[in-house]
């Protein structure tokens, strides 16, 4: 009996270590493979990096391009890439980056500091870029953009190996200037040599070489051997252009691609799958959906009538109904993925009789209603759907709303011109809380470069710029918590919700990650698949 | 229309959720000439046509031109292929309920053909897509892949179903009311084979309304591909057409209606011609 006990317990033993075994052997990264990966946003348009403006181009132009320095999607902060260190002068002005020695570009030839001045110089380039505005403040930057100057003064090429940036005024947040879309670094010879068919060639330094696009179609790209950090373990990476969320599901049960972008309707599908229920990533979005109140118009400069609103609302409710619970709450402007987000923070929770009471207060009953009319998308998340979905509980504290379904493009023109009462959207992308914060509500900037509110607070703006001078990161976040309160008690906007973005990977892929920035932005070169993908 | 819209290319080329620079955009503005006054650009536009120019893309900085050489493969790939099959089921379908009116294939087919003129074409596709692609595995679920006519059949049968239902019935239709002509009734009464009054007699004369529609039908189905294209992921006109109308570009809309005016042009053009083939009364001189 007692050998009997003995032999369960070894054989036990030799099964739990046959297990880890197999286990450890899965886990081993594997080269090879094809990874395909859809656009859920549709079609990039340009892909030369000059002119990629949008998410969907960066998608594919992250990967065959790098720039100098990287944002790590974990904690939100520059890492080194081509530049494999940097040094800032005390006064903050002078960034000095030491580049990677011997980068590779696709066509074999290296990647030195004239290829970073010569980058630099054309994405300020108005003839060639449609991004002018990201090195602004670069001395002499601007002159070189409206064509007083045929060189940026405040680039300097010290070696081969080091270059120089001079700043025209304090920007603590100037490493991400040098992460952001347009800043790739492109090869000086093979641009010049091509001109504007460059966009043909897209020849980079980045983990993939281009081998194609086809609009509408896919872009194809493959491994580059000789990529300076090592070559990537995918053979081949295919970005697909599936914008149509229903019709991306049955690809992905059918095997075809090997990640799908998951959106509140299609959840389900997902979640209750016993496989794909597992492998899925849910992350935090650096977003925040809102209604955005003009105001200019004379009824919403009371300030209790905002507050009103925000109190008036069961966020929750609408969140767990209406967006299948794929949001968070908002107290604030900053969302819990961004480096500013404050834990402390008390927003507005719903409390109705308090929204009833402020509504009393600035005169208004649901006898004497404040007409109010909202501006939305058919966006069932950040839409008319919503305002439909909260006005029962605004209009029983005194308000009454009509909301005006338009386009997307038709509300950026009302926008611009401040031809609105409020509209519902989501804003957001912005990695440093001081810029997300200054570009909606800081008094110095003009409605059309975001001020869309037309708030104004010499308060806010006084921590605003003490956070924008402040080079301490603790005593910055300070002043960032000190202005999100105000605009909080402000109320400029009704906070709704942070987003969530949900992606679900096929089991045979490995190493994807949480990237609130946006989730279609993976380490692609750190991917791999194991040998049960049909595309192995 | 896309010029009086509000919102301009300028103002959708960022991501339109963030910011913009004023200055960027009338950058951008006079890049496309979008500064110039409409009349202006449409003179450009004319003169450019006549040279067989379509212009540049705001959206992607490709020339129309080249935009359309390269997404007009896949729509009439599938427009054809539909068509073709389509109207071969359609007519059959249509010409078997009408001999054998009142019978079980004759309702058997009209319900069919109800169900398939009212379903959506959207759903449809996804219906397909779950059947064939995710529970049986027989057909690729989306895109070209290899460009194999496998990745066509999908989106073919998709685009195709209501025009085989709409066919149907007009087979039935019109078959049912030549069938009580006189000169149908004279040809069985001289003693002719009654395979060849149903296809000399009854069939050929019933084809000249249904070629009308069917002609007609070719013009939706390339119209209907928009949403074929979009649900099963192929790059074709009808997906290039949609994007480039919520971007307001220009130049690809004008280019596709362009291809898309023509396409209608020489289908009518066609079905005319067809006429004078298929009945003797009717002679171009």
């Amino acid at each position: 009996m007692k050998k009997l006990k003995i032999f369960a317990l070894l054989f036990l033993c030799l099964l739990v270590l046959a297990n880890g075994i197999s286990v450890e052997a899965a886990e081993e990264e594997r080269y090879g493979g094809t990874l395909i990966f859809p656009l859920a946003y549709g079609s990039p348009g340009y892909l030369d990096p000059a002119e990629v403006t949008r998410v969907e181009g960066e998608i594919i132009t992250s990967n065959i391009f790098d720039r100098l320095v990287r944002i790590d999607p974990e904690t939100l902060t520059p890492v080194p890439l081509i530049a494999e260190s940097w040094d800032v002068s005390d006064d903050g002005l002078e960034y000095t980056f030491y580049l990677h020695e011997g980068i590779k570009f696709h066509d074999g030839s290296e990647l030195t500091a004239s290829d970073v001045k010569f980058s630099f110089e054309r994405v300020m380039n108005p003839d060639e870029s449609l991004n002018t505005d990201l090195l602004h403040n670069v001395e002499g930057a601007r002159e070189f953009r409206d064509g007083e100057s045929d060189y940026i003064s405040g680039i300097e090429v010290i070696n081969d190996y080091e270059i120089k940036l001079t700043l025209e005024s304090l920007d603590v947040d100037f490493l991400l200037t040098v992460a952001r879309r347009g800043s790739e670094i492109v090869p000086e010879e093979a641009v010049t040599e091509l001109g504007d068919d460059f966009s043909d060639y897209l020849i980079g330094s980045g983990p993939f070489k281009f081998v194609s696009w086809i609009e509408g179609a896919a872009a194809e790209l493959e491994a580059f051997d000789d990529y300076f950090r090592g070559r990537p373990y995918l053979d081949r990476l295919i970005f697909r252009d599936m914008e149509e969320a229903a019709a991306r599901v049955p690809s992905f049960l059918a095997e075809e691609i090997d990640f799908d972008i998951v959106f509140p309707a299609q959840f389900e599908i997902y979640a209750e799958d016993p496989v794909h229920g597992d492998n899925m990533v849910i992350v935090p979005e650096l977003w925040t959906r809102h209604v955005h109140f003009n105001l200019e118009v004379e009824k919403l400069q009371d300030k209790r009538v905002r507050q009103a609103f925000n109190y008036a609302v069961d966020k929750e409710l609408i969140i767990d109904r209406l967006v299948d619970g794929m949001a968070f709450p908002a107290t604030g402007w900053l969302p819990e993925s961004s480096p500013g987000f404050n834990p402390d923070l008390v927003g507005y929770d719903y409390d109705p009789e308090k929204a009833a009471s402020l509504m009393e207060e600035a005169g208004y009953s649901p006898d004497n209603p404040l007409e109010l009319e909202i501006f939305g998308t058919t966006s069932p998340h950040f839409g008319v759907p919503i305002i439909e979905a909260m006005t029962p509980f605004l209009e029983e504290v005194g308000f009454d709303i009509t909301p005006v379904q338009m386009e997307g493009a038709t509300i950026s023109d009302y926008r611009m011109v401040g031809d609105f009462e409020a509209y519902i959207q989501s804003h957001g992308g912005e990695i440093s809380p001081v810029e997300y914060l200054r570009k909606h509500f800081w008094s110095g900037l003009s409605r059309s470069e975001g001020r869309w509110s037309m708030y104004e607070n010499p308060e806010f703006d006084e921590y605003i710029e003490l956070a924008m001078r402040t080079i301490d990161e603790e005593e910055r976040l300070e002043y960032v918590h000190r202005a999100e309160e105000i605009i909080v008690e402000d109320a400029p906007v009704f906070f709704y919700n942070y987003s969530q973005a949900v992606g679900v990977f096929q089991p045979w892929v490995h190493g994807i990650v949480e990237n609130p920035l946006e989730l279609s932005l993976q380490p692609f070169e750190n991917i791999w698949v194991d040998d049960s993908s049909p595309r192995k | 229309m896309l010029n009086i819209l509000p919102g301009d290319a300028a103002l959708l080329a960022g991501d339109p959720r963030a910011a913009q620079n004023p200055e960027i955009m009338d950058a951008m503005r006079a890049r496309w000439g979008l500064d110039q006054p409409i009349h202006i650009r449409y003179a450009t536009y004319i003169t450019n046509l006549i040279r067989g120019d379509l212009g540049i893309s705001y959206r992607t900085g490709n020339t129309v031109n080249r935009l359309i050489v390269l997404n007009f493969p896949p729509t009439i790939r599938i427009v054809i292929l539909s068509f073709i099959f389509s109207t071969i089921l359609g007519i059959s379908l249509g010409f078997i309920a009408a001999v054998k009116h009142g019978s079980a294939a004759d309702i058997g087919s009209m319900i069919f053909s109800i169900f398939g003129i009212s379903a959506p074409r959207f759903w449809i596709g996804l219906m397909l897509m779950y059947y064939f692609a995710v529970n049986l595995r027989l057909l690729p679920a989306s895109g070209l892949g290899d460009g194999s006519i496998s990745y066509l059949i999908l989106p073919s049968v998709t685009l195709g179903i209501p025009l085989i239902a709409l066919l149907a019935r007009t087979t039935r239709a019109s078959v049912l009311d030549v069938m009580k002509e006189d000169y149908v009734r004279t040809a069985r009464s001289k003693g002719l084979s009654e395979r060849t009054v149903k296809f000399k007699h009854i069939f050929r004369n019933a084809l000249i309304s249904i070629i009308t529609i069917a002609g007609l039908q070719l013009g939706t189905l390339l119209a209907t591909t928009v949403i074929v294209e979009e649900v099963f992921s192929l790059p074709g006109l009808g997906r290039l057409i949609i994007r480039s109308i919520h971007r307001r570009d220009i130049p690809a809309v004008q280019g596709v209606i362009f291809v898309f005016a023509l396409g209608f042009i020489i289908i009518n053009l066609s079905v005319d011609l067809l006429y004078a083939y298929l009945d003797p009364q009717i002679k171009y001189d």
